[in-house]
């Protein structure tokens, strides 16, 4: 029983992350039809910031962190999509590898490839005891600030006038431009958020881990990607929620796997999903006539 | 003569890129042209596959490492292979082939095994199937790292026969070339082609866009195991290391900046991104190039193919060749030149 809720408190830590990785992704996929494979760099840039910024006090570093993450994508998007908006969909996948590249090196070039470790929000490191159950404290505060982020997401998508412009430009990019909607201003908005996003993650994935590396956010990219092809291309709401399972099931990998196949845990978890995507290949929230209509 | 004037005009496409890859291995030497090689054997292996069907696949490298690894484990001389792997299963530990056998089974059994792994894979929209076969070369990597007793987990597979060179890299470069452009111009190539270019139209048509995919991504498959195997019997020495994100890019790269809407753009973007990697990667060395030596920083080589990918889609979306062949030099024929970039795309 302790075991369970012991796995339950690291299954919703973890599906938290991966659910605020995917929604992140998902928001410029969905708007500007972008799979912006340099969210990953965003992400990588901002936990380095938190680097450069140990000196200041915490609630300021956090400001510098979540702005640079912002500024970054923004920029990104005026610099290398801009240009890009009626390329084909392979095209700006395709510049956004580039641009991540690009960045991943811009900054080994700058800090260097060796790893380094941060202390950011040590405090956070021990658990807190309910009864027999032992909870990391960083899993309650990854989970609440997973929480936060979502809800007051939500609500703005669905209360500002900005927010419902974000979504009318999802469902039809055309006919919300011939409705009014400013699309250069849309899709800035949604880089933004995007990037704020990948800083609130990188913060919370380095306080997790304690150390950095150029290729920190790789693994947070693969999982956002993989989670919007399980819930549905074009689905914010779908691919967080695919998000929220890949960890989920992650950690039920992770508490049941007998311990020799424990090594292939990432093996048998993307397996898992390429057997989903056989019966359901437009992802678990995907409409299904997904193909062009004529 | 218009019956051999139209064969001649069929075969130059493939004979002119073939003679010009013949010609600027020769001049880059023996030391720098069999890494080029293989890239170019791996850029054309991702070519039938993504060129023709424009969905572009992250996960080729995984065939890579799966020809590799299956190439070395059956031509290590069996003595040394039951002292470096003394766990392998009893078929493994007793098959010895010489090295072109051994490729073509490498290429046999990833070719099965990307079909296989095709049926889920292709009934996926073209984006969605592009990331999917991300997590292919996640969980190949994962086995190859883990599963010590097949492929001595994540140190080297050593004592490989180092056999490959120059010429025999040609041979096989040739080959590839000549299947991919007779491909794209079989009924399967022109049909999966139909589809890259309207897919709503290709389906109306009767084409089943799916197979056609299976069918190019099992061939791709298949030409990206045989560069694998190469790979292993050029180095002699091989590791999980070798089958990252890094090369998966710099082999997009390729195909994107030489354009990866037709064979022509496969090759020479492959020659020109290998020639200035060549290049940085020797200055980074501190070595001289051509009478000039300057010393670059490790991450000079990968800026440097970033800031090239980004800025020909930006300035040149459809790559250095713009989609087209070779053509027949002299006899520019109008009604070919229906110029591809008018096609009207449907934007979703």
């Amino acid at each position: 029983m302790t075991r369970a809720l012991q796995y339950a408190a690291d299954a919703l830590s973890t599906g938290g992350l991966y659910a605020l990785f995917a929604c992140g992704l998902s928001l410029v996929l969905s708007v500007a039809r972008i799979a912006n494979f340099a969210y990953g760099s965003v992400l990588m840039v901002a936990a380095y910031m938190l680097l450069v910024t140990r000196a200041l006090a915490w609630p300021i570093a956090l400001i510098v962190v979540i702005a640079s993450a912002v500024v970054l994508s923004v920029l990104i998007d005026r610099v290398a999509f801009a240009p890009l908006r009626r390329a084909d969909a392979v095209t700006l996948l395709v510049a956004s590898f580039g641009v991540s590249i690009l960045i991943q090196n811009l900054v080994v070039l700058i800090a260097g490839a060796r790893p380094a470790s941060v202390n950011f929000g040590a405090s956070f490191d021990n658990a807190v005891s309910i009864g027999s159950v032992h909870i990391a404290k960083i899993d309650i505060l990854t989970f609440v600030v997973t929480a936060a982020v979502l809800l007051s997401l939500w609500l703005f998508l669905t209360r500002s006038l900005i927010g419902i412009q974000l979504r009318a430009a999802a469902e039809d990019f055309t006919m919300s431009r011939l409705a009014g909607v400013r699309a250069n201003r849309v899709i800035a908005v949604a880089f933004a958020i995007s990037g704020a996003i990948a800083g609130i993650a990188a913060t919370l994935l380095t306080m997790q881990s304690g150390s950095l590396s150029t290729d920190v956010g790789l693994q947070p990219t693969l999982i956002a990607f993989i989670a919007v092809v399980v819930g549905g291309t074009g689905s914010v709401v779908g691919a967080t929620v695919g998000g929220l399972l890949l960890g989920i099931v992650s950690v039920v990998l992770q508490a049941t796997l007998p311990s020799h196949l424990l090594p292939y845990h990432d093996a048998i978890l993307f397996s898992i999903v390429i057997f989903m995507l056989l019966g359901r290949p437009q992802g678990l929230f995907g409409a299904r006539a997904a193909g062009v209509r004529i | 003569m218009s019956e051999a004037g139209s064969i001649a005009r069929a075969l130059w496409t493939p004979a002119a890129l073939i003679g010009g890859v013949v010609a600027l291995a020769l001049l880059a030497g023996p030391i720098d042209a069999p890494p080029a090689l293989i890239n170019l054997l791996l850029v054309v292996g991702l070519y039938v596959f993504a060129g023709n069907s424009g969905v572009l696949s992250f996960g080729h490298i995984a065939f890579m490492a799966l020809g590799a690894y299956a190439c070395a484990l059956i031509t290590i001389p069996t003595f040394v292979k039951g002292a470096l792997l003394p766990n392998l299963p009893g078929f493994l530990a007793h098959a010895h082939f010489a090295t072109t056998p051994a490729i073509l089974i490498a290429a046999g059994f990833v070719g099965v095994l990307a079909f296989v792994v095709s049926l889920p894979l292709m009934r996926l929209s073209g984006l969605a199937a592009g990331i999917a076969t991300l997590a292919l070369l996640v969980i190949v990597s994962d086995i190859i790292t883990n599963d010590t007793a097949l492929t001595g987990g994540s140190g080297n597979v050593t004592a490989i026969p180092s056999d490959v060179h120059v010429g025999r890299l040609l041979v096989w470069v040739g080959i590839a070339i000549v299947i991919s452009f007779a491909y794209q111009r079989s009924r399967f190539g022109r049909r999966l082609i139909a589809s890259r270019e309207d897919e709503a139209a290709a389906r109306s048509l009767g084409i089943h866009v799916e197979r056609e995919r299976r069918i190019a991504f099992t061939l791709s498959a298949m030409i990206t195991a045989v560069a694998g195997g190469l790979y292993a019997h050029y180095l002699g020495s091989i590791g999980p290391g070798s089958f990252d994100l890094s090369i998966t890019f710099l082999i997009i790269a390729m195909l994107v900046v030489g354009g990866m809407r037709s064979l022509t753009g496969a090759v020479v973007g492959a020659v020109v991104i290998s020639a200035v990697t060549t290049i940085l990667n020797n200055w980074e060395q501190g070595q001289t190039v051509l009478g000039i030596g300057i010393s670059l920083p490790a991450a000079t080589t990968q800026i440097a193919v970033a800031a090239m990918l980004v800025v020909v889609l930006i300035v040149r979306p459809d790559g250095l060749s713009a989609g087209r062949e070779l053509r027949w030099p002299g006899r520019v024929r109008l009604a070919a030149r229906g110029d591809r970039r008018s096609a009207v795309r449907v934007s979703k």
